[in-house]
């Protein structure tokens, strides 16, 4: 409809952000699948780069989204949400890009008894952040009916907390390791990383119920 | 053809410009603190509005003041600029001192004091005015409580798009605050000019209502900003539905009174508008100072503006 062009313009690029978010998302998953089975190389290095390339693609789509916005497309509250949830969408490419980058950097491998918890972090985040594009999708097509979400609410917040307890499990793991402090912080450091970025993914389904609830007569 | 109008008219005009500072920024207060509105584009649109509902709608708040004030004793052009001053010296005391205008009350109040002087106060009259005043926040109540109503059962489960719900606030926004506009204007001008007209005969109708509608689009156009930006910041509290419900309700009530040729105020209609809402959401949204405000307006304007106009006709007693 040419009367919502700027609109439609807007949520087809957030669509597009989050999609080159998640694929950003999924490099970073891979990367850690060959850093836990490969150790590190030459193809975590190109994978850093890729994860790194992904990231700048989502953040060009977001600079595409605000240059909509400029345009003067929706209302200025509406304005300061998408800004918000895309900046918070693009802080999660940013996480993935920087652990990467920092795996990479401090040459960072995991010992064999972290290993699995690595894994589950990482696939739960990102089976959240697939609940948390249902939940875009759905609320900036319909965000009447609230109640119909619930569902993907409920699997975001209970993945955060899972991972939680994957984290505080895999920390108090490694300090029970035999290994130097320095050692022991650099590797929390990192885990906790991955654990936060499904922080993240709760802060957005936390702002997306608030506009649900605010355009609620 | 050169229209000789009395300099006796320039109190009214100072009291139009007043108006047009202050009431008419309840039209598009909400929908410029939220940005929806730019201010420069919210003044035209109300300057523009006020003037059509003043010339279009006017003259009956005009016949019916006019009769009440030549049949007060204000009959010659130095007393109805006596009246007028009364009313503009008491909206630019209050609005020194921080207290909530009412024009409409102001003018009623001028003229009863001035009536007091000639002999010829006429309360039953007076009355009327003071019950349509009363019904004012009442009315409104009861007119958003309907339409918040209806827009939460017939429209809200219709509206699923994110863009199309931005979209019906805007165009909301836009077309309560013009028809908010021209309600006032067709409404409020009788305050401002309809004490010459009639068989006083210094302005016919035509020329009351719009020197009446320039005059408050004027103080639209030159001094609004501070106050729409107080109203809009109340209004910003409600969501955006209740804020778009406050202004229509507003217009709506202050439309209704225009039919009847009675002058009320727009703020009182609002904060009537937001009590229904209030209602409705089962919260408690009414507001101690705006209740003071309202009673002020009700009791404290008019006798305020009675006693400066009664110290004016007693000067001018001495003088004749």
């Amino acid at each position: 409809m040419p009367f919502f062009k700027k609109e439609r313009e807007v949520l087809e690029l957030m669509n597009q952000h989050i999609e080159a978010v998640m694929y950003c998302n999924q490099l970073f998953v891979e990367s850690l699948e060959i850093l836990n089975e490969k150790g590190l190389g030459f193809e975590i290095e190109r994978m850093a780069k890729e994860v790194g390339k992904a990231e700048s693609k989502a953040d060009d789509i977001r600079h595409e989204i605000i240059q909509s916005l400029l345009k003067g497309a929706l209302l200025p509250e509406s304005r300061r949400e998408i800004l918000n949830i895309i900046k918070k969408i693009d802080d999660i490419a940013n996480k993935c890009e920087e652990i990467i980058k920092q795996i990479s950097l401090q040459n960072i491998e995991f010992f064999e008894e972290l290993k699995p918890s690595i894994k589950k972090i990482s696939l739960k985040t990102k089976l959240q952040l697939q609940y948390l594009q249902e939940l875009i999708n759905k609320i900036f097509t319909n965000f009447y009916h609230g109640e119909e979400y619930h569902n993907e609410l409920l699997e975001i917040s209970k993945l955060e907390s899972e991972i939680d307890e994957i984290e505080y499990n895999a920390i108090h793991t490694l300090f029970n390791m035999d290994i130097e402090l320095a050692k022991k912080n650099q590797i929390k450091a990192i885990i906790s990383d991955i654990a936060n970025i499904s922080d993240i993914g709760e802060d957005i389904s936390d702002m997306l119920e608030m506009i649900m609830v605010l355009r609620k007569v | 053809m050169i229209i000789m109008i009395s300099p006796s008219i320039i109190s009214g005009a100072v009291l139009g410009w007043a108006l047009g500072s202050n009431g008419a920024a309840n039209c598009f207060a909400a929908a410029v603190s939220t940005r929806i509105i730019k201010y420069r584009t919210a003044i035209i649109f109300t300057a523009i509005f006020v003037v059509l509902g003043a010339c279009l709608e006017g003259g009956k708040g005009v016949q019916k003041i006019s009769d009440y004030s030549y049949n007060s004793g204000i009959n010659t052009p130095i007393k109805a600029f006596l009246v007028m001053l009364a009313a503009a010296i008491t909206i630019t005391l209050m609005t020194i001192m921080h207290l909530p205008v009412s024009t409409s009350q102001a003018v009623i109040g001028a003229i009863i004091g001035g009536a007091l002087i000639e002999g010829k106060a006429d309360f039953s009259e007076v009355v009327k005015f003071f019950y349509a005043w009363f019904i004012t926040p009442f009315g409104a109540i009861i007119i958003s409580f309907i339409l918040y109503k209806s827009f939460e059962l017939f429209i809200e489960k219709r509206i699923k798009d994110y863009i199309v719900y931005d979209k019906i606030i805007k165009v909301g926004y836009y077309v309560s605050g013009m028809f908010s506009a021209y309600s006032l204007g067709g409404n409020n001008v009788a305050n401002v000019t309809s004490i010459y007209a009639g068989k006083i005969n210094l302005l016919t109708t035509n020329q009351a209502v719009f020197i009446g509608g320039l005059t408050i689009a004027l103080g639209v156009l030159t001094y609004s900003r501070g106050v729409m930006k107080t109203v809009g910041e109340n209004l910003v509290a409600l969501s955006p539905v209740s804020g778009l419900i406050s202004v229509l309700t507003g217009g709506i009530v202050v439309y209704i009174y225009t039919q009847i040729g009675i002058p009320v105020s727009a703020s009182h209609a609002i904060v009537g508008a937001v009590i229904g809402i209030g209602l409705v959401k089962g919260i408690n949204t009414i507001r101690m100072e705006a209740i003071r405000n309202i009673l002020f307006g009700w009791f404290g304007t008019p006798t305020i503006a009675g006693m400066i106009s009664l110290f004016f006709f007693s000067l001018l007693c001495l003088n004749s």
